[in-house]
């Protein structure tokens, strides 16, 4: 059932959209490879699972977990990037890779490193037509990561805040002298990103129904890539790369088995960046292009 | 000239260090509320660094900076746009992912009260016909000339009470330079305070109220335009 695949990759595809739009984030608009997203994408999934397993309602559970994945991006940015002026740049990106490990070990000490399967509290979840099964969540996660990347475009592109974050983006020295207390700014950054990345290892939880300490790392490397494919730091590129990557992946599995996943995503990102190497969306010289 | 009750802008004996090298060892000059007041010297004399510390992008390693009477904390620039100071810094810099307009109204971003904005972008367009034709292009299409005044109105956009310039005449023809002039004079004639870094001495000269000569980070020489060239002191900082 082609049809029916098709519609599983662009679904695999929404979670890897939100978690290049929490890497491009970083890149575009701070030059900084935050290496702790796959971190909070899998402690905003883990925490999914404790509170629902914990009997919280589901809603609770929801909002834990990004709360969790927020502060957890916070703390990052606390501990990382507010030392990246004084230091080389090598000093963030590795000490953010620092927290990656350290997030993957507090859970890893806490609940152990086994697959832990997420109950979900409604019975059944899916939609039927024709003899298509679209799940729910599946189906949510797609629309949420559209939509809040239309969401996040709009921030960018028309208010105040949008517009002091491109400035950022293009010269954070310029910014300091028009007033944007670059500063108080960074954090939202990280908040936002934060936001992106949990809100993906949530609806991983609730989509796959399984977690386990090292569940952003695979993740990460298709989001990372996506954001690649789709050219660094372009919002839009992120949503293309992601969709074509799920696409990729399902159809990969589909026409050939699972052990020719890797082959063809991998092998497609290569493809694309041979021929463009700046990715498809990727910077035209003029930086307005970029959101 | 120092201690004024009512000087607007004030350094006590500003030092800036880069590492070891000293740029700026022990300036103090103030700026009375209505004045024009131009800083002078070389290339290399410390007049950008004296402006950057006082502005805070870069934390002066001694002295002290007051602006209405009050000391400004060393390393915070929104807190001083804040306040009414604004900066156009050397070489414009101008944001061109931003369009002309978008680079306005960033210029609002420390206000708090954002009424009053609007009538604001208005009266800059009308001051600068050329921003309004362009308003929505991207601020990278705009000739030398229209992007200095796009600094120039990004920076009025704050509403400040003390406008500093560094070196704004820099590759401008010398038409655009006398209308540079002008505006600062009229913007000075409707209540404006002014710093201006200069290497355009006799310019600068002509619309100064008082000037400081620099040289190699110290003040050698301040007064009126008059005394100044009375007493060939703007030769003597130039020529070495
Ligand atoms: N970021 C910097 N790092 C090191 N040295 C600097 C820096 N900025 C300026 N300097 C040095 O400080 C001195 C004063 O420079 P500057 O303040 O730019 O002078 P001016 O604006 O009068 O030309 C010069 O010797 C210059 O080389
Ligand atoms: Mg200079």
């Amino acid at each position: 059932m082609l049809e029916q695949q098709l519609i599983n990759g662009l679904m695999l595809g929404g979670i890897y959209v939100l978690v290049a739009v929490a890497f491009t984030l970083t890149i575009g608009i701070l030059n900084f490879l935050n290496f702790s997203i796959p971190g909070v994408f899998m402690l905003a999934g883990v925490f999914t699972w404790v509170l629902l397993k914990a009997g919280v309602h589901w809603s609770l559970a929801v909002a834990g977990a990004l709360a969790v994945g927020a502060a957890a991006s916070l703390l990052v940015e606390r501990c990382t990037y507010s030392w990246m002026r004084s230091s080389d740049h090598y000093v963030p990106l590795v000490s953010s890779m620092g927290f990656l490990i350290l997030f993957e070990n507090l859970v890893l000490v806490q609940w152990g490193s086994d697959l832990q399967r997420v109950v979900l509290p409604f019975s059944d979840l899916n939609i039927r037509y024709a003899s298509l099964v679209v799940s729910i969540p599946q189906l949510l996660s797609l629309t949420l990561a559209v939509c809040l990347v239309v969401a996040l475009r709009a921030l960018l592109l028309k208010t105040q805040m949008g517009r002091a974050l491109r400035a950022v983006a293009e010269n954070a020295t310029t910014a300091e002298i028009l007033g944007v207390g670059v500063t108080r700014l960074v954090p939202a950054v990280f908040i936002i990103g934060g936001l992106f990345a949990a809100l993906g290892g949530m609806l991983f939880a609730l989509n796959y129904q399984q977690v386990h300490p090292y569940m952003g790392e695979e993740v990460a490397l298709k989001g990372i890539s996506a954001m690649v494919i789709g050219g660094m730091g372009n919002v839009w590129g992120a949503v293309l790369g992601g969709l074509l990557i799920g696409l990729t992946e399902v159809l990969s599995i589909h026409f050939f088995n699972a052990d020719f996943v890797d082959f063809f995503v991998y092998g497609l990102l290569l493809v694309i960046l041979f021929f463009k190497p700046t990715g498809l969306l990727g910077a035209s010289k003029i930086v307005q292009e970029k959101f | 000239m120092s201690a004024s009750a009512e000087a607007l802008l004030q350094t006590e004996e500003v030092e800036v260090a880069y590492g070891r090298i000293e740029a700026v060892s022990g300036v103090s000059l103030s700026v009375t509320a209505g004045e024009i007041v131009a800083v002078l010297g070389a290339n290399g004399a410390g007049k950008s660094s004296l402006l950057k510390s006082i502005y805070g992008l870069v934390a002066p390693r001694g002295g002290m900076v007051k602006f209405d009477g009050r000391p400004l904390p060393p390393r915070s620039t929104h807190t001083r746009v804040a306040a009414g100071l604004a900066l156009v810094p050397e070489g414009r810099q101008i944001l061109v992912s931003l369009s002309v307009e978008e680079n306005l109204q960033l210029g609002t971003y420390s206000r708090r009260n954002m009424s009053g904005a609007e009538d604001d972008l208005e009266a800059i367009y009308a001051r600068f016909p050329n921003l309004k034709q362009r308003r929505n292009m991207s601020a990278s299409t705009l000739s030398g000339g229209e992007q200095q005044m796009l600094a120039i109105g990004r920076a009025l956009m704050a509403r400040p009470s003390l406008l500093m310039l560094d070196e704004p005449s820099l590759g401008l023809s010398p038409k655009l330079v006398g209308e540079l002039f002008e505006l600062l004079r009229q913007l000075n004639a409707e209540g404006l305070s002014i710093l201006l870094v200069e290497q355009n001495v006799h310019k600068a000269l002509q619309i100064a109220y008082r000037a400081y000569v620099l040289e190699l980070g110290r003040c050698v020489a301040q007064g009126t335009p008059a005394q100044l060239t009375a007493e060939g002191k703007i030769q003597e900082a130039y020529l070495g």
